[in-house]
């Protein structure tokens, strides 16, 4: 088997509003790779951030951390259960990373010393279960611990959630720092690191822009601005837009996934159909909208054309689509 | 001796036809001005994340078998 992403992020579209969250920012002076990492600061509210992801009752994960504080707590991470319950990895004063299951109670400690300001990474494998449960660590690829027996501590069966939560104890503190997190099935994640690209050019374009002399320049802001953008009160009005490329030196790409940020004026059934060409090849979302500006995100984990193994050449080539469905 | 005519009365009925007016209406119809219920959609932004791994460098344990 090999890693399947389910969800990854190296906060690198500095959008994070995608997410449920306090007391974080998307940061662009400390991060382990590209132009920005994420902050679990408590600033004015306990700081936390959560990904959300299709239930799994087994999963594997991976990302990069840097704790800036030795105080206990400053960097926990809540694997939810869709009852509630929780399986939590939490990092001690002495900078090593322990289990507990449901409450604060250690069940498994950790081996591997982290040091402060030093990233590090951490990988974990999960599967819930009365009795053959699992939770196993991996820190910079040395084991860290591996916890065997009853992970189901309550009806729950899959883990819906992850929650990144600074819980030390006063506003105001030092913050953590993640960078590159993913999520997924099938084997262990690896070093993995996300980039992005962004539009960079109109291929054939119908919709309206508000500003500028090309629709990709409406869209392709990072963070994300909503002073200008597209829009059309025509049904089947398609733009497809060019897209930057890839530096791929030194990597294989395993996954894309498409973030597209877009609502209706009215509430009714219109829908927008957002995705990627590929070779001439499209693969599209047809997806309702609100009212408000929201994010919405689809992930590609093969080629569009032939479900093929993405490549450079093929991400070079890659053409965003967009077209309206009104009724 | 002269003669005297005298008429005391006098009445004479009428009969006569009543005009009957018919009214007909064949057809209607009404225009009715409203406005186009017109529907606006946007698009403020869009990225592509790109997931990848280092090649040569893979912490955590080895794959396995067939990854």
């Amino acid at each position: 088997m090999a890693f399947v992403p389910l969800f990854f992020t190296g906060f690198e579209d500095a959008n994070i509003d995608r997410y449920t969250h306090a007391g974080c920012l998307i940061v662009s002076g400390t991060k382990h790779s590209g132009d920005y990492g994420l902050q679990v600061y408590n600033y004015a509210a306990l700081g936390s951030l959560t990904f959300s992801f299709t239930g799994q009752n087994e999963l594997y994960f991976g990302t990069w951390i840097n704790s800036s504080d030795d105080s206990d707590n400053i960097c926990n991470i809540y694997f939810y259960l869709n009852d509630g319950t929780y399986l939590k990895i939490m990092q001690n004063s002495s900078h090593k990373l322990n289990l507990a299951i449901n409450n604060s109670t250690v069940v498994a400690s950790g081996a591997v010393q982290t040091y402060k300001n030093s990233w590090f990474n951490l990988q974990g494998h999960i599967i819930v279960n009365d009795t053959t449960g699992l939770v196993e660590t991996f820190v910079d690829g040395l084991s860290n611990f591996s916890y065997s027996g009853d992970t189901k501590p309550g009806t729950g069966t899959m883990i819906t959630s992850i929650k990144l939560v600074n819980e030390y104890g006063s506003l105001g503190a030092a913050g953590d720092y993640y960078d590159d997190f993913v999520v997924g099935t099938g084997d262990w994640p690896g070093d993995l690191r996300v980039e992005v690209i962004v539009p960079n050019g109109d291929s054939s374009v119908q919709w309206t822009r508000s500003a500028g002399a090309t629709d990709a320049s409406c869209l392709d802001e990072i963070p994300n601005s909503d002073t200008d953008y597209i829009s059309t009160t025509g049904t089947g009005k398609r733009d497809i837009l060019n897209l930057s490329n890839w530096n791929s030196v030194g990597k294989t790409p395993l996954a894309l996934s498409l973030t597209v940020r877009m609502n209706r004026d009215t509430a009714n059934a219109d829908t927008i159909k957002y995705g990627l060409t590929s070779n001439g090849t499209e693969s599209t979302v047809n997806q309702a909208l609100s009212v408000t500006p929201l994010y919405y995100t689809t992930l590609f984990n093969s080629d569009p054309d032939a479900a093929k193994a993405w490549t450079p050449a093929a991400i070079d080539a890659l053409q965003l689509v967009l077209e309206s469905v009104i009724a | 001796m002269a003669s005297v005519e005298k008429v005391f009365s006098s009445s004479a009925e009428i009969l006569y036809s009543v005009a009957v007016h018919t009214e007909k209406v064949y057809s209607a119809n009404a225009e009715v001005l409203r406005t186009t219920d017109v529907h606006t959609e946007y698009v403020y932004g869009a990225v592509v994340n790109v997931l990848s791994e280092v090649n040569q460098r893979r912490l955590g344990p080895p794959l396995q078998e067939g990854g």
